[in-house]
């Protein structure tokens, strides 16, 4: 029984040896995806990349001061800051183009020359951009303290006998008490600074820290909360509304547009993969023979996986606007326009893939490994602004990155095709995934012609 | 052998009105020559069975004239159209059936029919008619309902056979439609390609089943290494030098009354003879013509 085994063991071998696909899927797949993961959540290979892990921050200097520029001049130091500075800065974070922005207002120079408390830094966030925009804050703060130290005294005092709620006759000999003690509180502030630094270079691990119950530790929360307004810096989350007033969930709205994106990639290439398959059976020079096929055939297979295409992308949205509350209805127009576009994009591609590939076991394979590093790299996975820059500007050239731009655009900016005075629109994702789709399918139809087609 | 055009279709060759006319033609895909220089005539009407060994260049040369591919050299006419210009025109007048089944097997028999059928441009009642017939005509009226995947093998055939010929097509190719099938089914496929024929469509037939090319064809091309070897009816391929001297040694005598000579002969002898004539079928004229040495394809060639 085990000769016999043995026997059947060494059968399978050799047949499995034989196969490229399955080879593939076994040694090649793992390994490149390992390589795109490990390169995007862990720096790079042999240990090095890291260094091109950046979260841009968009910087609106209102004051333009000596003062001013000095602090944009030391935030430009942190290394894992990328800073941009810009106007319009609240309207950038708004649309999704930064995850942050950071606002110096006027009067800050002159308060500081001055030796008063500065007016509140303003920084936006986005509120689906939390990693990013934690990452952020954590970064700013030594800045930050440094920045404001020569205020920082009477600033920290005012706050604490606001928040005593003191009769006025005793804040006085409050103060001084308090003022006495300022030493101490510096010391604890180096603390904290110690800590935003540690956590800034573990910024992976970015979620509240959980203790052995499984709880989070309230006490960190606190101080976490409490340090942006000891800086100075009054933190606004752009959370847009939503017209139900129903709570967004950011979450949701990435998962239900990654899902668009990608499984609907899958399934297209999939179904394009029939080509191959009709080619292999014979019927596909059977359709060729007759009168009225010719290149209809091609066509008819675009039009069929669209309309596949539609069929999946309504049913994943009604599933999300039904049971996790996606504003679906609320942003129709938009999302039935880019619902359509990326429906022939996606077929333009699964028709490049069938018509590129001789068999269907071949295409199955190259599109496997490139559909799953387009999403890695396109932001369908994770989101773009935590990855490595080149990565971000290598996942522009994938339809993943301007489907996923288009249809969060909509669903979470509440973004329309069109820009509007408050808000950016998905025209330029729809446009580059319109024009993408026709180059796409004209080298279909191209190959097609050269590998299927004659008279 | 290389027939000489002048002795076989010279008069034909060139002549109006033929159902196809190629000379010349030639294909090559990468190193490998599928058909180099052939010249062939097919009269209206005719039934040609085309022969050859794996790899002879019959399927390629099939593909040609059925506008699935272009040729490299040559000059071809097909019902008065160049394939490679004319394909649309030309498809109208044209059926193929395939070596493959080419059916959607996850359709039913019928759709299977209707759906060719439109694409051959059948509409309407008229469309409704043909499937019938086709039905009919495959013997699966009663399993018109049937996905064509629960058919046997036979019955595929049959639909295959069938799905070619729904738009009536003055010219059939068929490519060894009866292989692998019981030979009840490749009978009924036979009296229907037998009934076409009768009916005055034109047949180029391709098999390695000699008999039915025998039953079938009124001319016969034997093919080997893209070009032709010997062309003509049964009793002239008989009479070619090579396939006489392929018969071996022993007394070949080339008349009724030598037979008859013969026996009598053989009588006076004591010997109590009958002496009947023996000719060659056609699978020895086939060696005799390509050889027994096997053909091993070991290079693919593109369909």
């Amino acid at each position: 029984m085990i000769q016999t085994a043995l026997t059947l063991l060494r059968k399978d071998l050799r047949l499995f040896a034989r196969d490229r696909t399955a080879l593939f899927f076994l040694l090649v797949l793992p390994i490149g995806l390992g390589a795109v993961m490990g390169t995007a959540m862990g720096g790079g290979m042999m240990g090095g990349g890291s260094k091109s892990r950046k979260i841009a921050i968009a910087i609106e200097d209102l004051d333009r001061t000596p003062r001013s520029q000095d602090l944009v001049e030391a935030v430009s130091g942190v290394s894992a800051l990328r800073v941009e500075v810009m106007s319009d800065v609240r309207r950038l974070v708004a649309d999704g183009d930064r995850a942050g922005g950071l606002v110096i207002p006027e009067g800050y120079g002159a308060a500081l020359a001055a030796g008063d408390a500065p007016p509140d830094l303003v920084l936006y966030r986005d509120p689906a951009k939390q990693i990013a925009s934690q990452v952020m804050v954590f970064q700013l703060s030594p800045v930050l303290f440094q920045q404001t130290a020569e205020g920082l005294g009477s600033r920290m005092m005012g706050r604490v006998t606001d928040l005593m709620d003191l009769p006025e006759a005793s804040r006085g000999a409050i103060t001084r008490e308090l003022v006495g003690s300022y030493l101490r509180v510096e010391d604890i502030m180096e603390g904290v600074e110690a800590a935003a630094a540690e956590a800034a270079a573990t910024s992976a691990t970015l979620a509240p820290p959980v203790d052995d119950a499984g709880e989070s530790e309230e006490e960190g929360t606190d101080i976490m909360e409490a340090l942006p307004g000891l800086m100075g810096l009054q933190i606004e989350d752009l959370s847009p509304p939503r017209a139900d007033g129903l709570p967004r969930s950011a979450g949701a709205s990435h998962a239900f547009s990654a899902m668009a994106v990608m499984m609907l990639l899958f399934n297209l290439v999939a179904f394009a993969g029939t080509l191959l398959e009709e080619r292999a059976e014979g019927t596909l020079d059977r359709l060729r023979l007759t009168p009225q096929a010719g290149r209809a055939v091609l066509l008819g297979k675009v039009m069929v996986t669209m309309l596949l295409a539609i069929v999946q992308l309504v049913l994943l949205f009604a599933f999300g606007a039904l049971a996790f509350k996606v504003p679906v209805l609320e942003h129709l127009p938009a999302l039935a326009a880019a619902s359509l576009i990326w429906a022939f994009a996606a077929s333009a591609l699964g028709l490049l893939f069938a018509t590129a590939c001789r068999t269907r076991k071949q295409m199955e394979g190259l599109s496997t490994l490139v559909i799953l590093v387009m999403s890695a790299v396109g932001g369908a996975w994770f989101p773009r602004e935590i990855l490595p820059e080149w990565f971000q500007t290598a996942g522009l050239v994938t339809p993943v990155a301007w489907a996923m731009d288009a249809f969060h655009g909509i669903l979470w900016y509440g973004k329309g095709v069109l820009s509007t005075p408050d808000l950016g629109g998905v025209m330029v994702p729809l446009l580059v995934l319109g024009s993408g789709g026709a180059v796409m399918l004209a080298v279909a139809f191209r190959l097609y012609q050269r590998s299927f087609d004659s008279a | 052998m290389q027939v000489d055009p002048t002795q076989r279709g010279a008069s034909e060759a060139g002549a109006a009105g033929n159902a196809i006319e190629v000379s010349g033609l030639e294909k090559a895909f990468g190193d490998v020559e599928a058909v180099r220089g052939l010249d062939l005539v097919v009269r209206p009407g005719e039934s040609l069975g085309l022969l050859g060994p794996n790899g002879a260049g019959k399927t390629t040369t099939l593909r040609i004239l059925s506008t699935l591919l272009k040729a490299d050299a040559g000059q071809v006419s097909v019902l008065g159209l160049d394939p490679a210009q004319d394909g649309a025109a030309l498809r109208k007048r044209i059926g193929v059936v395939p070596q493959d089944i080419a059916l959607y097997q996850g359709l039913r028999a019928e759709e299977n029919l209707a759906f060719f059928g439109e694409l051959s441009g059948l509409r309407g009642a008229r469309l409704r008619e043909r499937v019938q017939w086709g039905l009919e005509a495959a013997g699966l009226t009663e399993r018109r309902r049937s996905l064509v995947s629960e058919f046997s093998g036979g019955m595929k055939r049959r639909l295959n056979l069938v799905a070619a010929l729904l738009h009536e097509p003055e010219l059939v190719f068929l490519d060894e439609p009866t292989a692998g099938v019981d030979p009840q089914s490749r009978n009924h496929l036979f009296e229907q390609v037998e009934a076409i024929h009768r009916g005055g469509t034109t047949l180029v037939y391709t098999t390695h089943a000699m008999g039915e090319v025998e039953r079938l064809c009124d001319r016969i091309m034997i093919m080997d290494r893209g070009r032709c070897l010997a062309e003509g009816s049964l009793e002239v391929l008989r009479d070619l030098e090579e396939v006489r001297a392929g018969l071996g040694s022993g007394l070949q005598l080339t008349s009724e009354a030598d037979l008859e000579g013969a026996a009598a002969l053989l009588r006076e002898h004591g010997f109590d003879a009958e002496v009947r004539g023996a000719s060659a079928d056609l699978e020895t004229i086939f060696l005799a013509l390509t050889g027994r040495a096997l053909r091993d394809e070991s290079q693919e060639i593109p369909s």
